[in-house]
């Protein structure tokens, strides 16, 4: 703390000498507007959704600060019933799936293709447009548009196996694959312990397709702060192509792709519609992740009160990623003095 | 010259092989939106007396579409013109201020992000009846309030790598000419970083914009926007494919539009290099 | 300069937004005081019996079925003009967790569209008004069985009124291809597996079923169960008195597997329903076990050319065992009265009419429509599909009603036996199923 304000008066003499006080008050009319609304209507009840890991309710009977009738207080018990169930490490299987899987292909999909447009002279807006259209799409009815895709009889991507001849299947031991029923059974490795399904892939890649668009927008937001002279530079020392990628680009875009990466990241631990619309965590349990465990336990399973598990569920999942983002945001909060 | 046009070549092909990747599930929802369903079921990439309609269109406007355009618009306008002001303030202060418990807000900002937005729904919804925002117009200004909520760590976050790249010796600058932070916050920062706000307007927007579950939540039927009307749609035994497509290629134009008309915004500094080179 | 402007419209637009909601809520409140000031009277009925105030009733239909009840309701908006009826339509697949939110915020819509499973839970509640007179008057003119009034009670108190019947474990196909197959619609459970076996060896591929959706799954576990274990098991399995290791239920499974592993096609999985229906309408499957709706279903989505009873027509599920009595699966969708609506007389009106012969014969016209009532007479069926169909509705004390099973009990055993039959679409490992249901069925175990 008095690092920091130390390097504030360094940076803003005028505000330093003038008065702590004034400068105080100012930021807090600066950050007021939104700070009200968040607390509001994210933090306060994200507040109670933590408390609410330690309480046994349902839907039916909500979990009420106000209302003590409504505690029946359970301790851990939650977290330990959710930590032993197999259904659990089921998801938590097939959410790592998204979680390695589609922040790379985001990130290197977007980047390239934000890459590309920017280095041809004329049609950037309309090839940016081709990107930008699945995100103007909600991920419901991406859902709907991509289970027409992979349809068994008439889906695109059926009928262009079949056109193409590119149809096979194998059977390696551990590892199966077929191009065909995608949403059901394209395939699986065997590790023994767990199983990585392909249908899960099945269901990145329609979350990948409405979601690079995001991607490109961050990375061409950041392509134009790349000023010009770096660029003439490269190329009057005759920097080919992809040194000028490497060594100007790629460092200039550092922003962009960590917002890319932490976004896809986040979105990945949280995926939910692609996967409810598309399977509904199906066949049996093979595609469901976290976010679809959860919203079965606390909006489907009315019958038993498993909302207390969807909470804790939630909680870990929360404290996990921010656990594993804890370097990264241990600098975030160190820049923003 | 000839390997910089054959490099162009590459380019262009590369980039027009993957839009057409990402054009084909659109074409896909498009062809099944303007063409009967039992034609559809033959493959709509065969034209053989194929017949067009804008049938499906009329009819999903019927259903009830109609009857949420306005809705949308004013939450949608509503809560990204909320968010993205009430999101550069805050984040000018982030960057460019000291106050109290900063680190902490910033955290709780940003780590809050992760919690899945399901689970906040459930406390939300007593809590927004608690509060009087259940009625009337009154739901408008709280659905937009909980979209600023919701979009704050977003805006923080996305807002703040772009802030932080306006030179210190610009605002140091400013500082000495005797600017105080609202001159300063407007007429430097908001200026440089305005790609990032126009970027994050949008990515706002498409959140508001998809947004079903808050608005099913939250809102009664007068007050609900289109989403609603498209999930409407479906059905469990109607695939009603035709009247699902039409809704969603209608849904998309209005942002489409939105991003043409930025379009300029966050590509300005592109053009510029690009007529020079 | 641009960024002036820009900034400028935020700000105004703010500050009018704040000033619309400002004025929004005083006009809120004026209009709730109004309905405080007015609504007790509005419970009350005028002299001549006509009921009035505001009413809402929530619904999930959509296209074709959304246009029929919005001709249902205005025939109620005619007998009543003084009714401002709110239609609130809800997505399907959201309309139980919504339902449960507004319930227990308690801002539920006055009437509701419910599967007895959410009725159950609802009553334990005190969520639902009671309809005990209705039902009573129901009962006395035979508008009703009692084995239909029991689907919709909880405890003997009955708080659903029918609506929308559905009569499944019916097995549909075209009657050209049977010809040219040479087999007729069997009515015994020989007959029928010898039908099955002449189709494959044939070529033919013997079953639609679209078991990516999960629902048609259980659309074949009903009638397998009912045909095989009998009604008590059934209805035991629904109550939680009867356990899933039952060998009733055992064998029923097994019976199940050996159709499954015999006759259903290799990507059961990957189809839907609405895709298997129209596999069945095109020849890539010979026979389809659903309910009465894949009437609608087949010309709505498949092709719209269809004769129905010509082109496609049903047989129902034969008889397993001639010493079971007879048994009727049946579903459908009823309606249930908000505990707490501000106004009760309107709203029990509403639920009479939605459950007289008069309302649903209005939808019974335009088809795809069971009446639950027996009263609607069968000649208001537009085809003879439809009308086979009512006449298979058990309207006859005799017949067991069976309320479809996963329904009737919802939440996660519903979802647990969904997802189970999924696997065992792929194993059929009868023991894996029996056990995975004995685990989440916990109510036996107490």
């Amino acid at each position: 703390m008095t690092d920091t304000t130390e390097r504030s008066d360094r940076t803003l003499p005028a505000e330093g000498v003038g008065g702590d006080g004034d400068g105080r008050r100012l930021a807090y009319l600066f950050i007021s507007p939104l700070l009200v609304a968040f607390v509001l209507f994210y933090l306060w009840p994200a507040l109670n959704t933590l408390v609410g890991s330690l309480f046994r309710w349902s839907l039916l009977s909500p979990w009420n600060i106000a209302r003590p009738d409504t505690w029946d207080f359970v301790g851990v018990q939650n977290y330990v019933d959710t930590l032993t169930s197999g259904r659990f490490w089921n998801a938590v299987v097939n959410t790592l799936i998204w979680l390695v899987v589609f922040p790379v292909m985001v990130t290197v999909m977007s980047m390239l293709v934000s890459i590309l447009i920017w280095q041809v002279p004329r049609g950037g807006a309309l090839f940016r447009t081709a990107f930008i259209l699945p995100m103007t799409i909600s991920l419901a009815a991406a859902g709907v548009i991509w289970t027409f895709m992979y349809d068994p009889d008439f889906g695109v991507l059926t009928r262009f196996v079949e056109w193409a001849g590119l149809g096979f299947a194998v059977d390696w031991g551990p590892l199966t694959f077929q191009t065909a029923d995608w949403l059901s059974n394209p395939g699986v490795i065997d590790l023994g312990f767990t199983q990585i399904r392909f249908v899960n892939l099945s269901l990145i890649v329609a979350g990948f397709w409405a979601f690079t668009g995001f991607g490109v927008i961050t990375f061409t937001a950041g392509l134009t702060a790349v000023p010009d002279e770096l660029v003439e530079a490269a190329k009057v020392d005759g920097a080919r192509t992809g040194q000028m990628i490497r060594h100007i680009l790629i460092p200039q875009l550092r922003g962009p792709m960590t917002i890319v990466a932490t976004i896809s990241v986040i979105f990945a631990l949280r995926t939910f519609d692609v996967v409810w619309v598309i399977t509904q965590g199906g066949p049996a349990q093979d595609s469901e992740v976290l976010a679809v465990l959860l919203w079965k336990q606390a909006f489907v399973f009315l019958d038993s009160p498993q909302a207390g598990l969807a909470t804790a569920v939630a909680i870990i999942m929360s404290v996990v990623l921010i656990g594993g983002a804890w370097p990264y945001l241990r600098g975030m909060t160190r820049v923003a003095r | 010259m000839r390997s910089a046009r054959l490099r162009m070549l590459v380019l262009y092909l590369g980039l027009v092989v993957f839009a057409l990747l990402w054009l084909v599930p659109v074409m896909t929802a498009f062809m099944t939106s303007i063409r009967p369903l039992d034609e559809i079921r033959g493959g709509w990439w065969n034209f053989d007396g194929a017949t067009f309609t804008l049938d499906n269109y009329a009819r999903a406007w019927d259903q009830g579409l109609s009857s949420f355009v306005l809705n949308t618009f004013v939450i949608t306008l509503g809560s990204v013109a909320v968010t993205v002001a009430a999101g550069a303030l805050a984040t000018y202060a982030f960057i460019h201020l000291t106050f109290r418990f900063q680190r902490l807000w910033f955290f709780l900002l940003i780590t809050t992000m992760i919690v899945p937005i399901q689970l906040i729904l459930i406390p939300l919804l007593p809590w927004f009846r608690t509060l009087g925002l259940d009625q009337g117009a009154m739901q408008f200004v709280g659905i937009i309030l909980v979209h600023t909520g919701f979009g704050a760590g977003w805006a923080v976050f996305m807002l703040s790598s772009f802030f932080r790249e306006v030179p210190k010796e610009m605002l140091e600058a400013g500082q000495i000419d005797g600017a105080g932070h609202w001159a300063q916050f407007r007429r430097l920062v908001l200026p440089l970083a305005m790609p990032g706000l126009v970027s994050f307007a949008i990515i706002d927007f498409i959140f508001v914009w998809n947004d079903l579950l808050l608005a099913l939540t939250l809102l009664q039927r007068d007050f609900q926007p289109i989403q609603v009307g498209l999930a409407n749609l479906q059905s469990p035994h109607l695939a009603q494919q035709d009247l699902v497509s039409a809704g969603a290629i209608l849904a998309i134009l209005p942002p489409l539009v939105l991003f043409a008309a930025l379009n300029r915004y966050y590509v300005r500094g592109l053009f510029a290099g690009g007529t020079k080179g | 300069m641009r960024i002036r402007v820009a900034i400028s419209m935020v700000l105004v637009l703010t500050l009018v937004l704040a000033a619309c909601g400002g004025g929004g809520r005083e006009e809120a409140a004026v209009e709730s005081g109004d309905t405080a000031a007015t609504g007790a009277p509005d419970a009350t009925t005028t002299s001549d019996g006509a009921v009035e105030g505001e009413l809402s009733v929530m619904f999930s239909w959509t296209g074709s079925e959304q246009e029929a009840f919005e001709a249902v309701l205005a025939g109620f908006e005619e007998a009543n003009p003084d009714v401002t009826l709110e239609r609130v339509q809800i997505p399907f697949g959201e309309l139980n967790a919504q339902l449960t939110q507004q319930f227990a915020a308690g801002s539920g819509p006055d009437v509701t569209v419910v599967l007895p499973g959410l009725i159950r839970l609802f009553a334990a509640q005190e969520f639902l008004m009671p309809l005990d007179d209705l039902w009573a008057q129901w009962l006395e003119d035979g508008a009703y069985t009692e084995s239909l009034q029991a689907i919709a009670s909880v405890e003997g108190t009955p708080y659903g009124v029918w609506f929308k019947g559905n009569v499944n474990g019916l097995v549909w196909y075209t009657p050209e291809r049977f010809a040219d197959l040479g087999v007729e619609p069997p009515t015994t459970w020989e007959d029928f597996i010898t039908v099955l076996d002449t189709m494959k060896e044939a070529g033919e591929e013997p079953f639609a079923v679209g078991g990516s959706d999960l629902w048609p799954l259980t659309q074949w576990w009903d009638p397998v169960l009912a045909e095989v274990a009998g009604p008590d098991v059934f209805n035991g399995l629904v109550d939680g008195s009867v356990s899933w290791d039952d060998p009733a239920v055992v064998e029923a499974f097994e019976v199940l597997g050996d159709l499954i592993a015999n006759y259903y096609p290799a990507d059961t999985l990957d189809r839907g329903f609405v895709e298997a229906t129209c596999a069945r309408v095109d020849g890539a499957a010979q026979l389809q076990l659903q309910g009465a709706f894949v009437n609608l279903v087949a010309r709505g989505e498949c092709d719209d050319s269809l004769v129905p009873g010509e082109d496609y027509a049903f047989f129902p599920i034969p008889q397993y065992d001639d010493s079971t009595p007879a048994v009727q699966t049946i579903s459908g969708d009823l309606f249930a009265v908000n505990a707490n609506t501000a106004n009760p007389a309107a709203a029990s009106a509403l639920a009479e009419y939605l459950g007289s012969a008069d309302a649903q014969a209005i939808w019974a016209e335009q088809g795809g429509f069971v009446a639950p009532n027996t009263q609607v007479p069968s000649d208001v069926y537009p085809d003879v599909n439809d009308q086979q169909a009512a006449e298979l509705w058990p309207a006859d004390p005799s017949v067991a009603a069976l309320y479809d099973l996963d329904d009737f009990i919802g939440g996660e055993i519903q979802t647990v036996l969904r997802e189970a039959l999924q696997q065992f679409v792929r194993d059929q490992d009868v023991d894996a199923i029996v056990n995975t249901m004995v685990d989440v069925d916990t109510r036996i175990r107490g």
